[in-house]
């Protein structure tokens, strides 16, 4: 989250039952939300989680 | 100056490096019990206590204690895998198929490592399963799918608690069909992180149920009808004795141009009798 909030409505865990999934934004101070990407190169945006696997995403930031 | 006299065989530079191929590639080695010394005989007994009565005496205050007998019995586990082969690579030939300025001996080693993977670790896996199989104390037939693995897994589970089998450690091989209905199962949650790897690769595989390990293993090795098996490898006697991999340089083989490593593989693998419910065994349905 380089040091922001997540959402309390994007999930830790989810089944099959809950696909597709919007991701919300999350907050960080002094700092405006661009995207969630799901890698760490920060090249591939994602905004739902619509795969029934295991995930890693990362919240892009500009000042 | 004394005489300076070749060594007829010498161990590879990395003597552990084909073990290491070996321990990489096998899907059975977490069950190999090295406290168990076979050294100086072919056999190893274990002991088992049995008793004379079930209940638990009741004392008397006229008569005192009651009697409760107890046997000790033996059962012999001898070794009766011993394997192995030679591998020959003729120095013309290593040349004129390894590429010039290949190094000397590195094509029978290529060979050996491949023959490791290929040859000697599905046969030790296999034998393994197929002892598994046969030695099982809980064997239930029943077809998996989506729907109905996670519960099929959930009985194993409940299985070895009423058979007061330890799950801790325990190990669960699976055949790729079944663990991919585990992995699509509904009812099993996935995970999302949020940018505290160290990669962005997407993991859908399923290593664990109930923190047991699941190792999938090729249909071929498992068994055809074998859909899981659950083991506490505390239940299995599984000892590989001797295990000698030889390198002769051209030059030091008499009669030869060639490189060529012996292997050797004296190995066994055995369910304790005594210890039989701690594996359970689903087949498919007849």
């Amino acid at each position: 989250m380089d040091g922001g909030t997540n959402n309390v409505g994007n999930p830790e865990t989810f089944v099959v039952a809950d696909l597709d999934i919007t991701l919300l934004d999350p907050t960080k101070d002094s700092f405006t939300f661009v995207a969630w990407h799901d890698n760490v190169g920060l090249t591939s945006t994602i905004t739902t989680i619509d795969t029934l696997a295991d995930i890693e995403i990362w919240a892009e930031w500009t000042e | 100056m004394g005489n300076t006299i070749a060594l007829v065989a010498k161990y590879l530079a990395d003597p552990a490096n084909l073990n290491a191929v070996y321990k990489a590639a096998s899907l059975t080695a977490d069950l190999e019990a090295p406290k168990v010394q076979f050294l100086g005989a072919n056999v190893v007994k274990l002991p088992t206590l049995s008793f004379g009565a079930a209940a638990l005496g009741t004392y008397s205050k006229s008569a005192g204690f009651t009697a409760m007998d107890v046997t000790k019995a033996w059962t012999t586990y001898t070794l009766s895998q011993d394997k192995g082969n030679k591998l020959l690579l003729d120095a013309m030939d290593e040349e004129e198929s390894a590429g010039e300025g290949a190094e000397s001996g590195t094509g029978i080693i290529s060979f050996a490592n491949e023959y490791i993977r290929q040859i000697v670790v599905p046969a030790i896996d296999t034998y393994r399963f197929a002892a598994m199989v046969t030695g099982t104390g809980t064997t239930v037939e029943l077809t998996s799918t989506a729907a109905n693995v996670v519960a099929q897994l959930e009985a194993a589970l409940q299985t070895f608690a009423d058979n007061e089998v330890p799950v801790e450690g325990a190990i669960l091989y699976m055949k790729p069909e079944v663990k991919t209905f585990l992995q699509t199962a509904s009812t099993v949650s996935r995970y999302v992180s949020y940018g505290t790897g160290v990669n962005g690769e997407i993991d859908n595989r399923v290593v664990f149920f109930n923190g047991v390990r699941i190792v999938q293993v090729p249909a071929g090795r498992l068994g055809a009808d074998v859909q899981f098996i659950l083991v506490q490898p505390r239940s299995v006697l599984s000892v590989v004795k001797h295990n000698p991999s030889y390198f002769f340089a051209r030059g030091t083989y008499p009669g030869m141009d060639a490189d060529e490593i012996d292997y050797r593989l004296y190995y066994d693998f055995f369910v304790i009798t005594n210890k039989n419910k701690g594996i359970y065994l689903q087949t498919v349905t007849e």
